[in-house]
């Protein structure tokens, strides 16, 4: 009896040792592995320890900033956490950080409530600013996002809003005006492999849906889509976009491709107003070595970019868009001498007086779905 | 500071224990006066680190009671003298508590009553007050009636106080459960690993367990309460009864482990409340240190159930009233405990012999259909909500069952049911090797796996990105 003690009491003091030597383990890798500051994946700096003083200790923002330096700099905290998710799927979680996860790797964006009110006043506000500019061909190309084309990709039972009706609904407020519906549904039919038309990883669209979508748009604008002929290159394949950011699953790579037109003969000079850059590239290739290489096409958004080409013909061409709009951009380019691209969320200039600088005879609307529900700005600066 | 911290593992903890377990002076008594200090002083810095300003008000406390222990306990006052010393001890832990606990809450009240416009901004509430001023209390009265004797060292009487497993989310110990230990407590390994084990137990509890299923309910109640599908609002209030019992019990048995770590016995708080077969069983299990205080402090002292059937139920009343006020300044809290009150008067006076008769799975199953309604109650602050809640409950909300429905239960009945077998206590009875040094070992690496896991959920709990997805 004498003996069996012992061995437990051995066994006791062992656990404690193994107990402590993991705390100060721990400690010590903290102590050793070197401080990040940014954290790519998230999107933020990360905190640093913090300054000592009686004041911060006084009203307790040492302590605050402390914890959080401790688990921003955790060793091989990014490991850490790309376990929790795998615990957490494995128990049955269909959603991280508001990002569904679904089969085959695909990852969605929660969609955006229909809000009938706001809807009809920004639509309301798109058929007056086209009867003002009725000599303009003006056309509507609201994606729906991957959410509804691949719904049978979404985990089961998740809450899904009707995009399609919802586009038809949008569809029918236009109708009192003379802008053209480009239906994206119907443009990604002739796509065999679905999966193609969106990233896993990101909430974009892809470069080929966005192809499919801009030869039904030149078919409406009656362009000649066979002259112009176009290239298409892969240029990364370690594409982890917001998606997979704002969830921390990172198990997937998407590949992105750019579409450029063929011809040779043609040049285009991108300017960027404010920034008072030109550059004669649609790609900022310096963006495939962050984190959101998205930005590839023409760098992220801005407020106004002009793009001027030595086309040969006098179409100018006005694009209010989200980023949906910029992998789709070079495609249009050869069409026309100029193109104004405007992206009402950061624009606060006034478009009556941007119409009255260019004489444009083409207007297009690039929108997602989500974004399109959630936006304000388009509005505003219609009715600016 | 809380125990599910990084903070607390990694810098609190290491530094308190080596500080406290090197020895510095060969003397044993000295070194325990040294392990007292540190353990003063940490519980101190625990303190502060969550309420720089409050540790005045702690001190004051700690000094006011001090004395006043000493001068109740003086054999040459009278009676009298000493009935008023005990008088004004228990007046002014009251005020504080008053003060910073209700105040704001009476001001409102009177605001709504009498519709008057009293401006108020009651001051921010102080950690732990609630758990530290019954301890205060619990030591004045006993002293006042002999049970145990008036502690003539601060030193021993702040460690009561202040000590930090305790502090800010009990057990209430009382003094006369602890005395002893302050100045002689055991320390072997033994007792250390089996409170490191406790210790992971509340960890794990607390961070892996409440934590993931206490989203649910704040996702399912977040929107209008009075329009939600039955099953819905039956699924959301089940997993809000698992996280607050998971969360309260993780607390306590943190509390406990650390506790043993140090060499202290604290009392059980909680003892599988949610197999109870009545009301008045569950609160035999659920936060006993609570329902025991109130027992010996209040019920007891009115009287209990010695003066018949009428002034038992009138004290129940008041105890269960008061019982639910602790909880929280707020009417909902009053109406729980009231709702308490109720149920254990119709148990004992009304339903005892139709309750004899009934099977106990029936037993078991009507006092947690009860449990859980005393749970909306208690969660929702206004009387709207709780009955806009329970109306969804009987299917006066969004009907039966919804897509939404089928998505919280898809996404969380496997979570729901290891945390249901495990309040239920069904791992209890899970086989087990019969040699204690076997049985050991398993649980050592059980043990640690769930603190390996508990690092991992604490450190992603703060994976929080920055991003724009709208554009």
């Amino acid at each position: 009896m004498k003996k069996e003690n012992d061995l437990l009491n051995k066994f006791c003091i062992a656990f404690s040792v193994v107990f402590c030597a993991l705390i100060v383990v721990v400690i010590a890798a903290f102590a050793l592995t070197e401080k990040k500051e940014m954290s790519e994946s998230e999107n933020r700096v990360l905190a640093s320890m913090p300054k000592f003083t009686l004041s911060s200790a006084a009203d307790g923002s040492f302590m605050k900033n402390f914890e959080s330096f401790l688990s921003d700099q955790f060793p091989f905290r990014d490991k850490v956490i790309s376990l929790k998710t795998s615990i957490d799927i494995l128990v049955g979680k269909k959603e991280e950080n508001e990002v569904y996860i679904g089969k085959d790797g695909f990852l969605f964006e929660k969609q955006t409530e229909f809000d009938q009110k706001k809807v009809s006043d920004i639509t309301a506000s798109m058929v007056k600013f086209s009867k003002e500019n009725k000599n303009i061909k003006t056309a509507a190309v609201f994606s729906p996002n991957s959410s509804c084309v691949l719904s049978e990709f979404l985990p089961s039972g998740v809450l899904r809003q009707d995009q399609k009706n919802q586009l038809e609904q949008i569809k029918k407020s236009l109708e009192k005006s003379d802008i053209a519906w480009i239906d994206c549904l119907d443009s990604f039919k002739g796509e065999k492999d679905k999966m193609k038309l969106f990233y896993r990883t990101d909430h974009h669209w892809t470069t080929q849906a966005a192809y499919d979508v801009f030869l039904s748009l030149a078919k409406s604008w009656k362009f000649d889509t066979k002259k112009e002929q176009f290239d298409f290159y892969t240029v990364s394949g370690t594409f982890q976009g917001t998606l997979s950011s704002a969830s921390g699953i990172n198990s997937f790579y998407d590949e992105i491709s750019v579409c450029v037109p063929s011809s040779k003969n043609l040049s285009y000079v991108i300017s960027y107003e404010k920034e008072a850059r030109k550059t004669a590239t649609f790609f900022d290739r310096e963006k495939l070595s962050h984190k959101n290489q998205y930005e590839v096409f023409f760098g992220g958004n801005y407020d106004k970019i002009v793009i001027s080409s030595n086309a040969d013909n006098l179409n100018t061409l006005l694009v209010l868009k989200d980023s949906y709009a910029n992998c789709m951009i070079p495609m249009l380019a050869p069409f026309f001498s100029k193109i104004v691209v405007v992206d009402p969320r950061y624009y606060s200039d006034n478009l009556s007086a941007l119409m009255n600088e260019y004489d444009f005879t083409h207007c297009v609307y690039i929108y997602n779905l989500n974004t399109f529900l959630s936006d304000t700005s388009l509005k505003d600066v219609l009715e600016s | 500071m809380l125990f599910s911290s990084l903070t607390f593992l990694f810098a609190f903890l290491p530094v308190t224990l080596l500080l406290y377990f090197v020895p510095v002076f060969e003397s044993e008594e000295t070194e325990l006066k040294k392990k007292n200090f540190v353990l003063c002083l940490a519980s101190l810095v625990f303190y502060a680190w969550g309420e720089p300003v409050y540790i005045v008000l702690m001190l004051v406390s700690i000094y006011f009671n001090f004395n006043i222990g000493i001068d109740i306990s003086e054999h040459y006052y009278s009676r009298k003298k000493q009935k008023f010393l005990l008088f004004a001890a228990v007046l002014f832990n009251l005020l504080v508590l008053g003060f910073f606990k209700y105040s704001g809450f009476v001001a409102e009240s009177l605001n709504s009553l009498f519709s008057l416009d009293i401006k108020y901004t009651p001051p921010a509430l102080p950690i732990g007050i609630s758990f530290y001023t019954f301890q205060a209390m619990s030591y004045v009265i006993d002293v006042y009636n002999e049970k145990v004797e008036a502690q003539d060292n601060l030193l021993p009487f702040a460690l009561y106080i202040t000590m930090f497993p305790q502090l800010i989310a009990g057990p209430i110990v009382q003094y006369k459960d602890i005395s002893s230990q302050l100045t002689q407590r055991e320390m072997s390994p033994r007792r250390f690993a089996t409170g490191v084990m406790f210790f992971i137990r509340g960890l794990g509890k607390k961070v892996i367990f409440a934590n993931t299923i206490g989203a649910v309910y704040t996702e399912i109640s977040s929107g209008d309460v009075s329009a939600l599908p039955a099953v819905t609002a039956w699924f959301g209030i089940i997993c809000y009864a698992m996280q607050i019992y998971f969360d309260f019990s993780g607390y306590s048995d943190m509390a406990i482990g650390l506790g043993k770590m140090f060499g202290f016995d604290l009392c059980q708080n909680f003892n599988f409340p949610y197999i109870s077969k009545s009301i008045k069983e569950f609160w035999k299990r659920w936060h006993i240190s609570l329902s025991t205080w109130f027992k010996d402090y209040v019920y007891i002292p009115l009287g209990g159930n010695r003066k018949g059937a009428f002034r038992t139920i009138i004290n129940t009343a008041i105890v269960w009233s008061l019982t639910g006020l602790w909880h929280g300044a707020s009417w909902n809290f009053v109406l729980w405990g009231a709702y308490y009150a109720v149920l254990l008067i119709l148990e004992k006076f009304v339903f005892k012999n139709l309750l004899d008769k009934m099977p106990a799975f029936l037993k078991h199953i009507l006092t947690m259909l009860l449990v859980l309604i005393g749970w909306v109650i208690f969660s929702k602050e206004t009387l709207g909500a709780v009955t806009g809640y329970l109306g969804s409950m009987f299917g006066f909300g969004a009907g039966f069952i919804d897509e939404g429905t089928k998505y919280y239960i898809s996404s969380y009945i496997l979570p729901l049911i290891i945390m249901s077998l495990s309040a239920f206590g069904v791992f209890r009875f899970l086989p087990r090797p019969k040699k204690s040094e076997l049985r050991f070992l398993y649980q050592s690496v059980g043990y640690l796996v769930i603190l390996v896991l508990c690092i991992v959920f604490l450190v992603s709990d703060t994976y929080n990105p920055f991003l724009y997805f709208r554009f």
